[in-house]
């Protein structure tokens, strides 16, 4: 589903590429956390598959299709951290959004609407339709970002740490409705997060990110991910216990 | 602000008003009835013609200054080598007062229309330009980059969020530089001209010394500074109601 194959990216200016010759795979269906320390490139190696970065050399390929320096790539959506919703539009508006940019001056038909309505009401926010995003608590506005993500019928999913500005109660909550929708709909997810504990819980497979140079990949498997109950059992704390090593011996100079 | 608000504050200036002119008790000075029976009596005819003269030489340049400075200030915004290239200029021209280019101006364009749409452009302009290319420099970026990954190309991002985003910007600088207008505009229409609520109150009452008529002019001018000023009010709740949420 994601293939990355020697990717070199280095951002203007700095002598130390994020990536450099960094291959890596993701099957379909597959769903993956990315963690490492502040700085170590996960949100940009999201930006790059989404096609938001342009690598310096190398490919990337979404669906089979080359992402590489095409602009935005079609199969990918991704929801940010946060900041991400318009605050000018309602929440109707925001979801759709995905479908109307891609037509900017035509009418958005009934039809387009379909999936941004099944969407919002399958998130539980149908009835904030007409809201705004500064009227919405975080936990509704990471909802409409998923909305808005999922109308587009991404095959890849990607989120950059997306419940982390939002309160304890409403990131349990939000974890849970990402392992349902995986479970539900089969999508490709990449997930990056700073929590060890959300990488375990959320992660079939977590991928661990060096500080830069990225050159080899350290893959943690982990068969307990998607079921939230294993947050309690004495595997899930030794799957954070492992990934936490993993990380520190990264963190070695 | 309430309407009511506003009803107690012009009322309070009428009675203001009424109180001075009986205590002063001279021409100079008519009271409010007496003015607006004036405004009444004259609206129809040179009053209103002037009105209209003044009134469409400030919604043209209004027009003019916004259609230029906001293609300009977004470009800017978006772009730092056009923005290294303009702001020294904006950064020197912005704080010199405009209209002391007023008799240059008249000298180059003659009389007419046309002097006083240019000089009003040029204090809009400037205005409006340094808001609409802040605005457009102080998006977030994650905003961009979301919108971006949804597929959205120059065009889409142009009207789903560039433009929404520096609206009310726009719409904020023209009510605190609509005041200015007028008054540049009064300044302006006072000579080289026969059209015009300056010319009106200058040459056609001042000097005539008809001061009822000429307070008929003032409120006349103040009528058309307040209406621009509510009419931008107007504007922003209509194109941002979620500025006003409650």
């Amino acid at each position: 589903m994601i293939e990355v194959s020697n990717l070199v990216f280095a951002y203007p200016g700095q002598s130390t590429p994020v990536f450099d010759g960094f291959s890596w795979r993701v099957e379909r269906g597959e769903a993956w956390t990315v963690i490492g320390p502040s700085g170590c490139g996960k949100t940009t190696l999201l930006y790059l598959l989404a096609g938001l970065r342009r690598p310096d050399s190398g490919r990337i390929s979404v669906g089979g299709a080359d992402v590489a320096g095409r602009g935005p790539c079609a199969d990918a959506a991704l929801v940010l951290q946060d900041y991400g919703l318009l605050p000018w539009a309602t929440v109707w508006d925001n979801a759709r959004l995905g479908l109307r940019v891609r037509r900017p001056y035509g009418r958005a038909g009934d039809g387009l609407g379909a999936q941004a309505q099944f969407w919002l009401e399958r998130l539980g926010i149908a009835e904030l339709r007409s809201k705004y995003p500064s009227q919405l608590s975080g936990g509704q506005r990471q909802r409409v970002a998923l909305a808005r993500a999922l109308a587009m019928d991404p095959a890849v999913l990607l989120l950059d740490e997306p419940f982390s500005a939002v309160d304890a109660l409403a990131r349990e909550d939000l974890e849970r409705l990402v392992m349902r929708l995986w479970a539900d709909t089969g999508v490709t997810t990449v997930l990056v997060t700073h929590s060890i504990e959300e990488a375990v819980l959320l992660g079939q497979r977590i991928l661990v990110l060096n500080r830069p140079p990225n050159r080899s990949v350290t893959i943690v498997e982990n068969h307990m991910a998607g079921d939230i109950s294993f947050r309690a059992h004495s595997e899930f704390v030794a799957k954070c216990l492992e990934l936490r090593e993993q990380l520190s011996d990264v963190l070695q100079p | 602000m309430r309407r009511s608000d506003t009803a107690i504050a012009s009322l309070a200036l009428l009675i203001v008003w009424q109180a001075a002119a009986l205590l002063l008790h001279n021409p100079i000075l008519p009271g409010p009835l007496q003015v607006l029976l004036a405004v009444v009596r004259l609206a129809p005819g040179a009053l209103g013609r002037h009105f209209v003269a003044s009134a469409a030489r400030v919604l043209l340049s209004t027009a003019i200054a916004v259609g230029l400075a906001t293609p300009l200030g977004l470009a800017a915004g978006q772009s730092a080598g056009l923005n290294r290239l303009i702001s020294p200029i904006v950064y020197v021209l912005y704080p010199i007062p405009k209209i002391v280019f007023l008799p240059i101006i008249v000298l180059l364009l003659g009389i007419g229309d046309l002097p006083k749409v240019v000089i009003i452009t040029l204090i809009l302009f400037f205005q409006v330009l340094v808001v609409v290319r802040d605005q457009a420099a102080s998006i977030r970026p994650e905003l961009l980059l979301s919108v971006r990954s949804l597929g959205a190309g120059r065009l889409a991002m142009l009207r789903f969020v560039y433009l929404p985003a520096t609206l009310p910007a726009v719409l904020t600088s023209l009510r605190l530089s609509v005041g200015t207008a007028v008054a540049v505009l009064f300044f302006a229409e006072s000579f080289a001209t026969t059209s015009g609520l300056g010319y009106y109150i200058f040459v056609e009452t001042w000097t005539r010394l008809a001061y009822v008529d000429m307070y008929a002019g003032v409120v006349a001018m103040s009528v058309l500074g307040l209406g621009l000023y509510f009419a931008i009010d107007g504007l922003e709740r209509l194109l941002c109601p979620y500025l006003f949420l409650e």
